[in-house]
């Protein structure tokens, strides 16, 4: 009965907690995508998919928006083709972009593993077979190869989902775009210095600044402002995360007092065998040890159910969880699951602690042979 | 030896006082076995109480060897260390052994040593529940489990043992059963004190008392003599 109680409490406050963090970390990666506060294309491409064929010249644009007042990153990216291939054992046609991993800040956030990418190497969209490796990537996505212009590529990472064309698209390093131009391997003709877009990260004050003087220099230059949508984002997930906020107060403070309901029963009935080692002369300390040592042991068992029960659940309804929410929800890294179970199970203990001793601390209060006697006649 | 001369009443309310004990003058020697008899509702555990010093009296005192015991703590190491309780209901571990039970109060006191699982062993077997001792309570019977509480008042080697209504609603053989093994501890060389209204006790003891509405008199100072089919002192006890 206290163990289903205890196991019931880890289970919603670590279904909360397991979901509080996902909203939470999709917040960050969302406001971390579109957290580019400007995204410069070619005037004829679409901001959210210039996967055209107009191009910018990378070699004068980037110093100059570098230089600019007001800049703190900017990260270009290079759309090379669009290849129909097989990655990963899925099918399709696949946008290939390249982007610099040192300078990058929109992707980074949505990587499952956070090791830099190499040359050589990509990452990849859930939706180009990144799906397959989303929560085991750890072994598994290493050994994987795709082809792309008739060069194997290691896929290193995949990109947690995000909704948009990204899920689609195969990511490698600009370092290794460049050296296939050189080398004339790709379908197509593309400058060496071209670049696609580049996402920047500025001075909340100066963006507009910054954005009329690179189109002033740039004509052919479009400017899409990104905070608004940043904002967009927040406003739209922060009442979730409020209400699953209040469900955990809501989980704590009902379990507090089921707990306490819940031990003043266990200890009634074990009231006149906790009286008896009174009446033996036995110290309320040792006692209390016996009683509080049990509470631990039955509400860690309980809660460990609990957490596992609620994982279980979780793990294999996570496409359910994409659906329900429509977010880019991204999951908690094992080590994290690890960290939320182990506070899950601390927080239902202590409210369990708590509630045996506030009722250990009424029955001490009686005198031992009243507590033996009590209900005897 | 324990001397008492004492008063217990209990308040109810304001306005309300009941009066347990209304005058019991007695003293325990040093390896006798007292048996207090009396009615229901006479006051015999409340005197118990009083005795084992685990309710003070309202007006009077108890005396151990001459000494009033002060405080709580000091009483609860009088109650640990010289004093032993048996009780009507045994009030046992609900999830542990028999053994484990009689091994508790030890183990919650102190690392338990490889002799000290014998004699609690030993005292179990003493009991006659040698089966029995790695069974949990819920699959003993009552009177099994009562001689697991004695077996645990034995363990911690008390000099006075006190036992209220030790057979309260067992039948007679199970009764002589745990006078017999009350009488056992008497026989070496340590104090017991019984208050019940089983008659056949009072032909194990040395010293009768009777228990009426609160007062407390002597009856007789006698042989201990378990075999004594024709106890005299036997009749009148209830
Ligand atoms: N804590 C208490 N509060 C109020 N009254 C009490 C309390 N303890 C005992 N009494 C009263 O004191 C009287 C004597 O009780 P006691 O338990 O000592 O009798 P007893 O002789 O042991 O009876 P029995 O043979 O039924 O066990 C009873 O009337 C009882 O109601
Ligand atoms: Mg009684």
């Amino acid at each position: 009965m206290l163990m289903a109680g205890t196991a019931l409490t880890a289970f919603i406050l670590f279904s909360s907690v397991y979901f509080l963090n996902s909203i939470e970390k999709s917040v960050q990666t969302t406001e971390g995508r579109v957290g580019a506060d400007l995204i410069v294309t070619h005037s004829k491409e679409d901001v959210n998919e210039p996967y055209g064929r107009h191009v910018l010249p990378g070699d004068e644009l980037l110093p100059f928006v570098e230089g600019l007042e007001g800049v703190e990153v900017v990260a270009p990216e290079l759309y090379l083709s669009t290849v129909s291939t097989i990655c990963c054992g899925t099918e399709g046609d696949f946008p290939i972009v390249a982007f610099d991993p040192s300078r990058d800040f929109t992707l980074s956030s949505f990587m499952v593993k956070s090791d830099p990418l190499e040359d050589g190497e990509v990452v990849i969209g859930t939706k180009a077979g990144g799906d397959r490796f989303l929560f085991h990537v750890e072994d598994e996505v290493i050994q994987e190869k795709v082809k792309l212009f008739y060069k194997l590529f290691a896929v290193k990472n995949v990109l947690f989902p995000t909704g948009t064309k990204v899920d689609e698209t195969i990511y490698m390093t600009l370092g290794s775009a460049h050296e296939m131009i050189k080398n004339k391997v790709l379908d197509v003709h593309i400058q060496e210095d071209a670049i696609s877009a580049i996402f920047v990260k500025a001075e909340a004050d100066r963006v507009t600044e910054i954005g009329r003087a690179i189109t002033r220099r740039f004509p052919e230059t479009n400017v899409h402002y990104g905070s608004g949508v940043k904002k967009e984002v927040a406003s739209y997930v922060r009442p979730l995360r409020n209400v699953v906020y209040a469900l955990i107060g809501l989980v704590v403070v009902t379990n507090m007092l089921q707990s306490i309901t819940l031990y003043s029963a266990m200890l009634t009935e074990r009231k006149k065998e906790i009286g008896m080692y009174r009446v033996m002369g036995i110290p309320t300390g040792k006692s209390v040890q016996l009683i509080l040592y049990e509470v631990i042991v039955v509400t860690g068992a309980g809660s460990v159910i609990g957490i596992c029960a609620s994982l279980g659940l979780l793990y294999d309804h996570q496409t359910l969880l994409y659906a329900w929410s429509e977010l880019p929800l991204v999951l908690p890294k094992k080590t994290d699951l690890f960290f939320q179970g182990g506070i899950t199970m601390a927080v239902t203990m202590l409210i369990s602690l708590f509630g045996s001793g506030l009722c250990l601390r009424s029955l001490y209060k009686q005198k031992p042979y009243r507590m033996v006697r009590e209900g005897e006649s | 030896m324990i001397r008492a001369n004492v008063k217990k009443t209990y308040r109810l309310d304001r306005h309300h006082v009941v009066t347990a004990v209304k005058r019991a003058d007695m003293v325990v020697r040093e390896q006798t076995f007292t048996v207090i008899t009396g009615p229901s509702g006479s006051g015999k555990s409340t005197l118990l109480a009083v005795l084992g010093l685990l309710e003070e009296p309202t007006e009077g005192k108890v005396l151990l060897n001459g000494n009033e015991v002060q405080t709580e703590k000091e009483r609860a190491r009088v109650r640990l260390h010289t004093f032993g309780f048996v009780h009507q209901y045994p009030r046992l571990h609900p999830t542990l052994s028999a053994l484990d039970n009689v091994l508790l109060p030890l183990a919650l006191m102190k690392n338990v040593t490889t002799e000290e699982v014998e004699r609690g062993r030993a005292l179990l077997e003493e009991v006659g529940l040698k089966e029995r001792i790695d069974h949990l309570p819920f699959q003993m019977s009552g009177g099994e489990q009562r001689r697991v509480g004695l077996a645990r008042g034995l363990m911690l080697d008390p000099a006075v043992l006190f036992a209220d209504e030790p057979t309260a609603s067992l039948d007679p053989e199970n009764s002589l059963l745990i006078f017999s093994h009350l009488h056992k501890w008497f026989l070496r060389g340590k104090t017991v004190v019984v208050a019940t209204h089983d008659p056949i006790g009072v032909r194990f003891a040395t010293d009768v008392y009777d228990m009426r509405e609160g007062i407390l008199t002597k009856k007789s100072i006698r042989k201990s003599d378990p075999d004594d089919d024709e106890c005299k002192d036997c009749a009148s006890a209830y």
